[in-house]
């Protein structure tokens, strides 16, 4: 039907042209000449058919295409529409990535993974990602290594690989690309990623089978989770309640493991707080942390968002939590924290941010829009003349922020770059015990 | 008495002067026998009180406070009496008033002395007449400023419904492409309404919920926004939320364009985001609050006239700075206790 001139056969003595599927410069080009073509052909057709039948064609500057030109200009169009209607969604944000919606079923063919090594656990994690289950940087980096540890325990190495550390390896890589395609990898999530490669390199050196490393491997992640998560969230409730005296009034926005436990302790102490909780109900954060709140038996206040500024002139301080603090001071957290940050410098507010060590990030970024991840939680009509946009994440400056409450203690927002230098000496976490062969 | 109810006020500003037509003509006016020109207006003042829906209701007495002003005005013009004594005294032209004896064309059924049936017909039917067309042209006379502050391409912000900006966008369209950004408030559906009806006459809209205004606002170039009222000393009462976006404005350097109608002008002064605020019934926010876990909400937000740049109205524009100028065309110093 169509009449590419590039689909002829090759002459003898020509070169030979790779195929059209893998020569993207060639495709480009043949498209270009398929315009002028057709351009040039049109002129050169409509004077015959000017003198053969009745000029019928107007000579605008879309002219109609002629009988030889309509398939070709028809898969034009189509490209163009095809490549218009994926890119329409956002002119300023089409970098960022995009979630489709999975269901068990379809993640495995889709996909591309092979079903037998693909984990039944990561497929309810990645499902518990994409419905709105499982969130928040803690929660989310707790299930995962959940899983993982799971995923261990059932892994059973193949007879080609001997060593188990670099299969697994291999295996640990399959599984993070498929989770990129649910939710976009926190920092905390990375950390772990790091540390676990950090012991798969020990193992490599050592000796052990396959049953002993896979009980050395899960006792570590036991104590990442341990000392990096749950002993640290002790050291930093202790040292918040030496900031927060009795009787203060605090706002708390949408829902944080640090500041939830925070809350428990110090009413467990006997001590009392009058607490406004900002809800996002996007994501219904804040009255989750209110119902935990409610089965304590702690008395809070809930507030939106666009009512904030009745009360800001009644509240002392301002806490929230981390989902990573970035290497320029720079906070990133849940969407609308800076917002709440710019409001609390005006009104001059302290503004604290409770965050553990192992979600410091090397990287850096100073504005909201150049990496984030866009939410999907609605479901939109096809009709609708408008598009909506939600992103998960905000990026609060460091100037906004008077201190961050960590386990390693009270830091300013600048010298986080300061407190990763130190841990890279240790890799990300304290020295490793290097396992050795029960005998 | 006034009772405070938190409930939709039942008149806009159009149905107040309807309503108020309607009781000067209604047989059961209480007018003295010979309504002076300060009769009529004692009797619109106690008016605005009796349909006032609460301290918070600043549309009616605005609306009563401008036909006010606007008898005021034509009552001391002279023209519009048969009698041509040109006595520029108030008292004196009541007077002079109650002494013609003629008969004239009334439409009111009470029959009192043909002098008041004069003043309503020369003064009081005109002055409402044409405090009417102010409102019903406000828009108009608004978009005539719209392709001026405009550039090609640019991003607009809009928070929540409002006519007004509607109707400007709509005519600004026929001269400029621009592209819209509607940040939608947690609780009421308005701001997805506004983005249909703004995508209905194909225009590029995106709409975000509240909370990424910070991450929105560095690519915005301006913000246009509606009003609820428009105080002394140029400082607003808008819709809960708008204070934060205003804040972020001036962290951003982006300018606020307020767009209202005259009728607006409150002729009063607040101070902070107490002074004219009410609390909403919690199960509006959270139909699961209870004691323990109430929840807050608020009616208003007060924004000071520092973040403003430009306030766009019927009568004109003005900065924070020169918009008392207008109180003072558009209200009369006596009537500000209504």
């Amino acid at each position: 039907m169509s009449e590419k001139p590039n689909q002829q056969n090759p002459k003898k003595g020509e070169p030979w042209k790779p195929k059209e599927k893998f020569d993207k410069k060639a495709n480009k080009e043949k498209q270009k000449q398929e315009q002028e073509q057709g351009e040039g052909k049109q002129e050169t057709n409509q004077p015959p058919q000017q003198q053969n039948k009745q000029p019928i064609q107007q000579q605008t500057v879309d002219q109609q295409p002629t009988q030889q030109q309509v398939p070709t200009n028809d898969k034009q169009v189509a490209q163009t529409n095809a490549s218009k209607e994926q890119n329409k969604r956002k002119d300023f944000l089409s970098h960022l990535p995009i979630f489709e919606d999975y269901t068990s079923v379809s993640i495995k063919t889709v996909k591309q993974i092979d079903p037998l090594t693909l984990h039944h656990a990561f497929i309810e994690l990645c499902i518990q990602y994409q419905n709105g289950q499982c969130i928040g940087s803690t929660h989310r980096c707790v299930e995962f290594l959940n899983a993982l540890k799971q995923f261990i325990r059932d892994y059973k190495l193949s007879r080609q690989s001997n060593y188990f550390a670099m299969a697994f390896l291999d295996e640990l890589k399959k599984i993070f690309n498929l989770m990129k395609n649910f939710r976009t990898v926190n920092e905390g999530m990375s950390t772990s990623y790091l540390f676990i490669r950090e012991c798969l390199m020990i193992l490599r050196d050592t000796r052990l089978d396959e049953n002993e490393s896979k009980v050395w491997l899960c006792n570590q992640i036991d104590q990442f989770i341990q000392s990096k998560i749950i002993s640290a969230s002790e050291l930093i409730v202790k040292n918040a309640t030496q900031l927060i005296q009795e009787g203060t009034t605090i706002l708390v926005y949408a829902r944080s493991y640090l500041i939830e436990n925070f809350i428990i302790n110090y009413f467990k102490q006997g001590k009392q707080l009058t607490i406004f909780v900002v809800d996002n109900p996007q994501f219904g954060e804040g009255s989750q942390l209110v119902n935990r709140l409610q089965q304590q038996g702690i008395p809070c206040y809930q507030i939106l968002l666009s009512h904030v500024s009745y009360i800001l002139s009644k509240v002392d301080k301002i806490l929230v939590g981390a989902s990573s603090m970035l290497c320029n001071g720079a906070l990133v957290s849940r969407v609308g924290t800076a917002l709440l940050a710019c409001l609390a410098s005006t009104h001059k507010i302290p503004f604290l941010v409770f965050c553990e060590s192992y979600k410091f990030s090397e990287k850096s970024q100073i504005d909201s829009l150049s990496w984030n991840e866009i939410a999907q939680l609605e479901q939109g009509n096809e009709n609708q003349q408008y598009t909506s946009l939600s992103l998960r994440y905000d990026i609060t400056q460091s100037n906004y922020i008077n201190m961050i409450v960590t386990e390693v203690g009270l830091i300013p927002a600048t010298s986080v770059k300061a407190v990763i230098g130190e841990f890279k000496k240790y890799n990300y976490v304290d020295a490793i015990e290097v396992p050795r062969k029960e005998q | 008495m006034n009772t405070q109810k938190a409930q939709p006020r039942l008149y806009s500003s159009k149905e107040s002067i309807l309503a108020l037509k309607a009781h000067l003509s209604a047989k059961q006016a209480k007018l003295p026998k010979n309504p002076t020109i300060e009769d009529y207006i004692t009797y619109i003042k106690k008016l605005s009180n009796r349909l006032k829906q609460g301290p918070l209701d600043f549309w009616i007495p605005n609306v009563f406070r401008r036909v006010i002003q606007v008898i005021r005005l034509m009552s001391s013009e002279d023209g519009f009496l048969p009698n041509k004594d040109k006595e520029k005294n108030f008292k004196a032209l009541g007077l002079t008033i109650q002494r013609q004896s003629s008969r004239s064309k009334t439409t009111i059924e009470t029959g009192p002395e043909t002098g008041s049936n004069a003043n309503q017909q020369y003064i009081i039917l005109p002055a409402i007449e044409q405090v009417l067309e102010e409102l019903e042209a406000h828009s108009d006379d608004i978009n005539t400023f719209a392709s001026t502050h405009f550039f090609t391409n640019e991003v607009l912000l809009v928070y929540e419904y409002s006519t007004t900006v509607l109707n400007f966008l709509l005519s600004a369209k026929k001269t400029r492409n621009f592209e819209i950004i509607v940040l939608e408030s947690e609780t009421e559906n308005l701001g997805k309404q506004f983005a249909t009806d703004l995508g209905k006459h194909q225009l590029n809209v995106t709409l975000t919920p509240f909370t990424n205004a910070y991450a929105i606002m560095q690519r915005v170039n301006k913000i246009l926004l509606g009003v609820d009222a428009i105080l002394k000393n140029g400082g607003l009462l808008m819709h809960p939320g708008t204070y934060a976006i205003c804040v972020l404005a001036k962290q951003f350097a982006v300018p606020v364009i307020v767009l209202s109608g005259a009728h607006k002008l409150t002729p009063k002064y607040a101070f902070d985001q107490t002074t004219f605020n009410q609390l909403v019934s919690p199960l509006k926010i959270n139909p699961n609050s209870t004691i323990d876990q109430m929840s807050i909400g608020i009616t208003f937000d007060y924004v000071p006239p520092e973040y403003i740049s430009l306030y766009i109205t019927n009568q004109g524009q003005y900065t924070p700075q020169s918009i008392y100028q207008l109180f003072s065309d558009f209200y009369n110093v006596k009537d500000e206790d209504i």
